[in-house]
């Protein structure tokens, strides 16, 4: 079933009837549009009573009102900011790995992943959700570990007293 | 519908395509932000396409040697009366009814382009086939090298013949890379080819060239 939004819009833009068309981007356009000028002005108010400051900021990191406020250029962190926060997720944290933000030039972001295998879809994973502005995601390390019943030779060294 | 969207990069993409706020362009030259329509330069040294404000457009063309720029048209023709047999047509060894023709300012000769999934490639012309086809249609011989094209479309039952803006043979690559799917393109990429053309035929002015 394709239910997802992208490709709705992909199936809006093929329509054979151009007014139909227009008439729907028009609609989803307008109602963008609504949602972007009511978010704004949450975003004057929290920034401007006592305590909203921190309140936007928990707001900010949910992915989900995140994406949205980014996708309106409403988001109050950068990009460098939010895949640092993304990588210091207590997920990411305690799987015994560094990871390191390596950098975000041109919105390609560049990661760096030392220590345990098999890290790496997760790490994508939490970037794409805090960035989902990013023009490209590239983990060095933190490959998937070879089959099961292949041994490399380094672990071994490393196993034996 | 599922209740639960995460804004996945896919769905930002399109959503992003929508909203008001789209990453703006700027001027090439002087890097102010541009309207949506706005004059295209070719830069001579290199045949790369430059977005222009109207200011820079004016100062910084010139016609003649010592130029940088060109300033690309705006409009197109659209050629009625324009003599090729199918024979012909096949004779410039072309893999699709689709090409744009253009002689590149350095060189004497024209080079033929085809749009394809993977972008736009390049196709050597058979000379002699070329020459025919300018003895029959002189208006070919008056094409401003780099900037205007002849495009011709020979799809679907179509035989449109255009001198085209080259920028406007890139913008219609450009949606063929991106429409494509699959082997023989999908129901999308044959609309956008259409709604191109329709646009095209707006922009253009009739020029019949038979009793030229």
């Amino acid at each position: 079933m394709s239910d997802s939004i992208d490709q709705l819009v992909e199936q809006v833009r093929a329509f054979p009837d151009p007014q139909a068309r227009d008439t729907a981007l028009q609609l989803a356009q307008a109602i963008l549009d609504l949602h972007a000028s009511a978010l704004a002005r949450l975003i004057e108010l929290l920034s401007a009573s006592g305590d909203g400051g921190e309140l936007l900021d928990t707001l900010a990191s949910d992915p989900k009102i995140g994406g949205v406020l980014l996708l309106h250029d409403l988001h109050p962190l950068d990009l460098a900011q939010r895949v640092r926060r993304a990588l210091s997720n207590p997920d990411l944290r305690n799987a015994g790995a560094q990871i390191v933000l390596a950098s975000t030039e041109d919105g390609v972001v560049r990661i760096r992943v030392e220590g345990p295998h098999g890290l790496r879809a997760n790490v994508e994973r939490a970037i794409w959700d805090a960035a989902p502005d990013a023009r490209q995601v590239i983990v060095d390390g933190g490959e998937q570990l070879a089959p099961a019943g292949f041994v490399p030779i380094e672990m071994l060294r490393a196993g034996s007293p | 519908m599922s209740a639960s969207y995460q804004l996945s990069k896919n769905v930002f993409g399109a959503l992003r395509g929508l909203t008001p706020d789209r990453p703006p362009e700027f001027c090439d030259l002087c890097h102010l932000p541009l309207a949506e329509e706005h004059p295209h330069l070719l830069q001579v040294s290199n045949h790369e396409v430059l977005c222009a404000c109207e200011a820079c457009a004016v100062l910084f063309s010139h016609r003649g040697e010592h130029g940088r720029f060109f300033r690309i048209p705006r409009d197109a023709q659209q050629l009625t009366g324009f003599v090729i047999s199918d024979a012909e047509w096949s004779a410039l060894r072309l893999p699709i009814d689709l090409a744009f023709f253009v002689q590149r300012y350095s060189e004497g000769h024209p080079t033929a382009y085809y749009p394809s999934p993977a972008g736009c490639t390049e196709s050597l012309l058979d000379l002699a086939a070329w020459t025919g086809l300018v003895e029959r249609n002189s208006v070919l011989a008056q094409l401003t090298p780099g900037v205007e094209a002849l495009l011709v479309n020979r799809t679907r039952g179509r035989r449109d013949y255009f001198i085209a803006p080259i920028d406007q043979c890139y913008k219609l690559a450009g949606l063929i890379r991106r429409h494509w799917r699959g082997l023989s393109g999908g129901d999308a990429v044959w609309h956008a080819i259409g709604e191109f053309f329709d646009a095209l035929d707006r922009r253009s002015v009739r020029k019949d060239i038979a009793h030229a």
